[in-house]
């Protein structure tokens, strides 16, 4: 019932329930999808022992907030139908009606007579029972996701030479990693426990930190070693003439695998450095099974030479443009913008250096994010600031209003553009 | 830990919350549940009245703008000796009726009957 199932004139009884009134129920805040969500589904609580209490849908992350008050709550649950019509009617029909009488005369509700006619006529039903009572409710609130510990998690064993050479000398198959000594890195339930994420939102995380599923495990790929296996995919495409934009993977693992290198991997490096060309058939009426064919994406490739040619350190930027359009591959061609969220070219004109400064490294939170890139840099214009913002989410706060919460704008003169520092 | 938070059975069973200011205290001596007594005076429920003892309040129904669902925490222990907590959803409540305003003393008057 969701509503007490008042007659207007007729008076109930509330009373405390005579099996016992409850303290422990909590109560939590919900609407109606989340409501529908947990009916079918269920949803989870999450954290370790010192994390805030996280509850976690399929798709969407709320922290948890008791919020108390100094109301009494009391909570009525479903009640016994009684049977009202044999009930009321011997008894309290005269006092019904002077109870009706009173109910529409003003002024007289409140008569001491009154109040023992209401009295009378509750005490011939049931009362309404009170089954527990509260002082507090569980608001939800949506969150970013906790996603720093998954940084920590699949970096523990990268996948690098170590593992290719290990794997090589077992001359074993999929299978045998899989069952054999350590299959290292987390399974996709194992991270769900460890990292306060909804399911969606881990996978998302998975693909953006490039992580490579081996055996059902996860784990992060050593950048060198996928750096190094882009550019042996590089050079055998040029050797066996195959297209950039129309890969066929299988091709590639069939020409690498003599070389040591694994068909997982290989397809893992396509899947980071490109992305599959959704096609029914070739112009030669062949049929293309699955997802072989790749097209590698310029742009991400052009940025793994550019880190490669700048070296960890910092760079004249005439001597730079130089080098990099010699390092990329041949029909691609490199461009400062797709640097945006790399590099940082500090100086200008002859004296312009270029250095490395992916955003990918810098940490998802944003008080931590805009420390690190003061830290780097006093000041920002916005143009150059805006490509190292976009990874950074807090649902329900734009960008402008985290601008304005972690950093300071200023402008030298009115017409010149806004700079921002630490606030 | 994870801690799941799910429903027994497909339909959730409505319940009502009723909500008062302050503390309700039982002065005399006999241990009773009573609580008082509840009179809804039009049939939209927006104009109730509750009596405890001698005071009055008055109050009305309103629909929560959020719904809150009832949980009750589940502590199980598995056979291996883990203990693992759930909570079940009980009922959800989308209606309070409250009584906001300040009790009246009801006070007899000599003479209407």
């Amino acid at each position: 019932m969701s509503s007490l199932a008042l007659k207007p004139g007729q008076p109930r009884a509330i009373a405390f329930a005579p099996d016992g009134v409850r303290t422990d129920l909590r109560l939590l805040e919900v609407d109606e999808p989340l409501l529908q969500e947990i009916i079918q589904k269920g949803v989870v609580i999450k954290g370790g022992e010192e994390d805030e209490a996280i509850l976690v849908t399929s798709r969407r992350t709320y922290a948890m907030k008791v919020v108390e008050t100094t109301n009494l709550q009391l909570l009525v649950g479903p009640q016994q139908q009684e049977n009202e019509a044999e009930q009321t009617l011997d008894k309290s029909e005269d006092v019904a009606a002077a109870v009706a009488v009173a109910a529409e005369v003003p002024g007289y509700g409140s008569g001491l007579m009154t109040q023992w006619n209401h009295f009378r006529s509750a005490s011939c039903q049931d009362p309404i029972k009170v089954n527990a009572t509260s002082t507090s409710h569980i608001e939800l609130v949506e969150v970013a996701p906790r996603l720093e510990a998954l940084r920590g998690l699949l970096w523990q064993r990268p996948y690098g030479i170590d593992d290719e050479r290990a794997e090589a000398e077992r001359g074993g198959t999929e299978m045998g990693e899989a069952a054999g000594r350590t299959a290292a890195g987390y399974t996709f339930e194992g991270l769900l426990a460890m990292v306060q994420a909804s399911p969606e939102e881990l996978r998302a995380a998975l693909v953006s930190e490039g992580a490579l599923e081996l055996g059902g495990c996860w784990r992060a790929v050593d950048p060198n070693y996928l750096g190094s296996l882009l550019e042996l995919v590089l050079l055998t495409v040029e050797q066996d003439s195959m297209t950039l934009s129309a890969l066929r993977a299988s091709r590639l693992e069939a020409s690498l695998q003599p070389e040591g290198y694994r068909p997982a991997l290989v397809r893992h490096c396509l899947s980071v450095y490109g992305k599959p060309v959704v096609t029914d058939s070739l112009a030669d009426g062949t049929e293309i099974v699955g997802q072989d064919l790749w097209c590698l994406d310029e742009t991400k490739v052009c940025i793994h030479f550019a880190h490669k040619v700048m070296g960890g350190r910092a760079m004249l930027l005439s001597e730079f443009n130089v080098a990099w359009r010699n390092a990329v591959p041949y029909g691609m061609t490199p461009s400062l913008g797709m640097l945006r969220s790399e590099a940082l070219i500090d100086g200008s004109g002859a004296e312009a250096r270029i250095s490395s400064f992916p955003a990918s490294a810098l940490p998802r939170d944003p008080g931590e994010r805009f420390a690190a890139l003061f830290g780097r840099r006093a000041r920002w214009e916005w143009t150059t600031l805006e490509p190292y913002l976009e990874g950074v989410q807090v649902p329900g706060q734009s960008a402008e209003a985290l601008l304005m919460r972690f950093a300071r704008a200023s402008q030298l003169t009115p017409d010149a553009p806004l700079v921002y520092s630490v606030r | 830990m994870i801690i799941p938070i799910k429903c027994l059975g497909s339909n959730v069973i409505e319940w009502v919350l009723v909500e008062l200011q302050g503390r309700i205290e039982n002065l005399t001596e006999e241990q009773t549940s009573e609580i008082g007594v509840l009179l809804s005076k039009e049939p939209d429920g927006k104009a109730l009245q509750l009596t405890i003892g001698y005071h009055q309040l008055e109050g009305k129904r309103v629909p929560l703008k959020k719904p809150l669902a009832v949980l009750n925490k589940c502590e199980r222990m598995s056979h291996t000796g883990d203990a693992s907590t759930s909570y079940e959803v009980v009922g959800v409540i989308r209606n309070q009726y409250l009584f906001k305003t300040r009790p009246r003393a009801l006070i007899s008057k000599p003479g209407v009957r």
